[in-house]
């Protein structure tokens, strides 16, 4: 546990090191309400259309934003960091400390998904307060979802750190997978609206169950409600935690033998 | 075998990533052989020495001493545990020193960075900040704990990385070119840092380096790597003995008289004559003889019976340096048989 405080706290330091770019943080979140909030004006309110999962756009896009940027970061901090410090130079003394494996991932992580937490709080903080929205939301709810959602981000996340171990530059990978996600996993629009081939893809995507259950449950669902998107997310888990904790384990003896675990 | 690190016949060859090309039929794929065969028994307490040309397999052997990159074959064994199956329990008291200067988090102060550490080795907080300390006195860094690293001189910087190197007060310290890229006043405190603060009899400290200087001050013992094989391992002396046949004098004279050094090079065992006027009318003298018979005696003899005025003689001892440039050249035309003690 002190390993992942050490982190953590490394990491907020570093990230309170560069002044001007925590006030621009600060600033985008206001921009990026301003934005959603216009651009949800041009999109009408009938919320038939938002498949029962918002009263009118603009809280369906805030929350498919938010909630949508946890599930990026819980993907991307790990494989972002393993890079860095591939680049910093900092990985070969990290691994000296005969740390292990799931420390170095959750710790990895740790800070940028605790960052975008506190940002998601800002923006439902603005939603309740000044717009007026999720009065009657299932708090425990859409914190469980969150959290549960999150896991098969990270393990996807795990599987895309092999990769930057094993090919170097993982963007393109990443990219698509991001990409992917929010198009067809409901960011932005309902994935009813989709086409119905495409919808079966898109209900294999991390986000899509997350974001629905989430939405649920800012939209007050019952615990009983919020069951079935939790156990496909669970089953997501057991699917894929195997196969990335695997596959990092596999990518981190071949780049020991390559000797290229900070060649980048 | 009573070595605090045993390395046994450790191999491990590259094969540098060549793109999809590789893949078709009929490709060639290169390898590099990094290390063909390393041996090594490094005693508790000494200061052994890894010294070796570019891409001997210094470094090679290093990381995978820590883990770090998995051999082809061979065994590593730090307190007669595997190292290579048992990472985590044979590192408990290793940790090691970079010499590149991009392994610490510059956004960062010295102090940060050392906690950092410290807690990854799983000190309490203020365990940490005791140890944290002692450690910045030790490399001279007590006023610059509160300073960002991006600011400190490549000096420093080395000094930070022996202070994070001993944060866990290893039993057993690699230091990796702790001197590359210093300028030699700087080289000369980390190696009197090393000499009077790291090694204090009970740290076993491996030390790689390509300034023979270095080696020479500080190993107690040293093996010398090229081709990725042990080419030699023993102490300063022996390597000298081993390779270097003939032996240097250097004779402060006056006196000399026509066709002297002729005459000189004339002696049996006599190898080599080189001569250079000083102040006041005298010479300078060297000569390199076979350190069989009694070839010196022959020659002050053959310079007493010609009048010349011998005023001093002075056993020239080759550097770790010349003895390094001769074993790598030799090794380049002729390879050496294979020792390792």
């Amino acid at each position: 546990m002190s390993a992942i405080t050490a982190m953590l706290r490394r990491d907020l330091l570093i990230w309170l090191s560069y002044r001007t770019a925590v006030l621009a943080q600060v600033g985008s979140i206001f921009t990026i309400l301003v934005l959603i909030y216009f651009v949800s004006h041009f999109m009408g309110s009938d919320p038939s259309r938002f498949g029962g999962q918002a009263a009118d756009y603009f809280s369906f896009l805030l929350a498919g934003y938010v909630f949508g940027e946890v599930f990026s970061q819980t993907f991307l901090g790990f494989q972002e960091s393993l890079r860095e410090s591939q680049v910093n130079g900092t990985l070969e003394p990290l691994l000296l400390s005969r740390i292990r494996i799931s420390t170095l991932i959750l710790g990895s992580s740790v800070f940028r998904v605790a960052l975008t937490l506190v940002r998601c709080t800002v923006y439902v903080g603005v939603a309740v307060v000044v717009f007026g929205y999720w009065h009657h939301a299932n708090v425990p709810g859409v914190l469980l979802v969150l959290i549960v959602a999150s896991v098969p981000c990270a393990l996807y996340g795990v599987l895309a750190a092999a990769f930057v171990l094993k090919i170097k530059r993982g963007e393109p990978a990443v990219a698509a997978f991001i990409g992917a996600n929010w198009i067809l996993g409901g960011v932005l629009f309902p994935t009813t609206l989709l086409p119905t081939w495409v919808q079966p893809l898109a209900m294999a995507l991390p986000f899509t169950e997350g974001l629905a259950g989430v939405r649920q449950a800012l939209q007050g669902a019952s615990l009983g409600t919020l069951v079935m998107p939790l156990m496909v997310l669970a089953g997501t888990c057991l699917v894929v935690g195997p196969l990335a904790l695997m596959g990092f384990r596999l990518a981190l003896r071949q780049a020991k033998l390559e000797g290229s675990l900070v060649q980048y | 075998m009573s070595g605090v690190i045993e390395v046994q016949d450790l191999t491990k060859t590259f094969h540098p990533a060549q793109g999809w090309r590789s893949l078709l039929p009929g490709a060639r794929h290169v390898t590099k052989k990094a290390l063909a065969g390393v041996n090594l028994s490094i005693r508790k307490g000494e200061i052994f020495g890894v010294i070796g040309p570019n891409g001997a397999g210094k470094t090679t052997l290093f990381k995978i001493v820590t883990g770090l990159i998995l051999p082809d074959g061979g065994q590593v064994l730090i307190d007669g545990i595997d190292a290579i199956r048992f990472r985590r329990d044979a590192l408990k008291t290793v940790n090691m020193v970079y010499g590149d200067e991009r392994s610490f988090y510059w956004r960062l102060s010295l102090q940060e960075n050392l906690r950092f550490y410290a807690r990854l080795f799983g000190m309490s907080g203020r365990l940490a900040e005791v140890r944290i300390e002692e450690l910045a006195e030790l490399v001279g860094l007590e006023a610059d704990l509160g300073t960002r690293m991006y600011a400190f001189s490549s000096g420093m910087k080395q000094r930070a990385a022996i202070a994070r190197g001993l944060i866990n007060d290893p039993t057993i310290l690699l230091m990796d070119e702790p001197s590359r890229m210093l300028d030699p006043l700087a080289a000369d405190d980390i190696q009197r840092l090393v000499r009077e603060r790291v090694a204090d009899g009970h740290r076993t400290v491996l030390l790689a380096t390509n300034l023979m200087g270095e080696a020479e001050d500080l190993c107690n013992r040293l093996t010398l790597i090229d081709g990725g094989t042990n080419v030699f391992t023993g102490t300063v002396s022996e390597l000298r003995a081993r390779i270097v046949e003939d032996v240097a004098y250097r004779l402060h004279v006056a006196g000399t008289g026509h066709g002297w050094l002729d005459g000189l090079a004339a002696i049996p065992g006599v190898l080599k004559v080189e001569t250079r006027s000083t102040a006041g009318g005298f010479h300078d003298l060297d000569i390199a003889i076979s350190p069989r018979n009694a070839v010196l005696a022959l020659v002050i003899r053959y310079l007493v019976d010609r009048g010349i005025d011998i005023r001093s003689c002075t056993r020239l001892e080759p550097t770790l340096d010349q003895v390094f440039r001769q074993v790598v050249r030799q090794r380049r035309v002729a390879p050496l048989e294979v020792v390792a003690n």
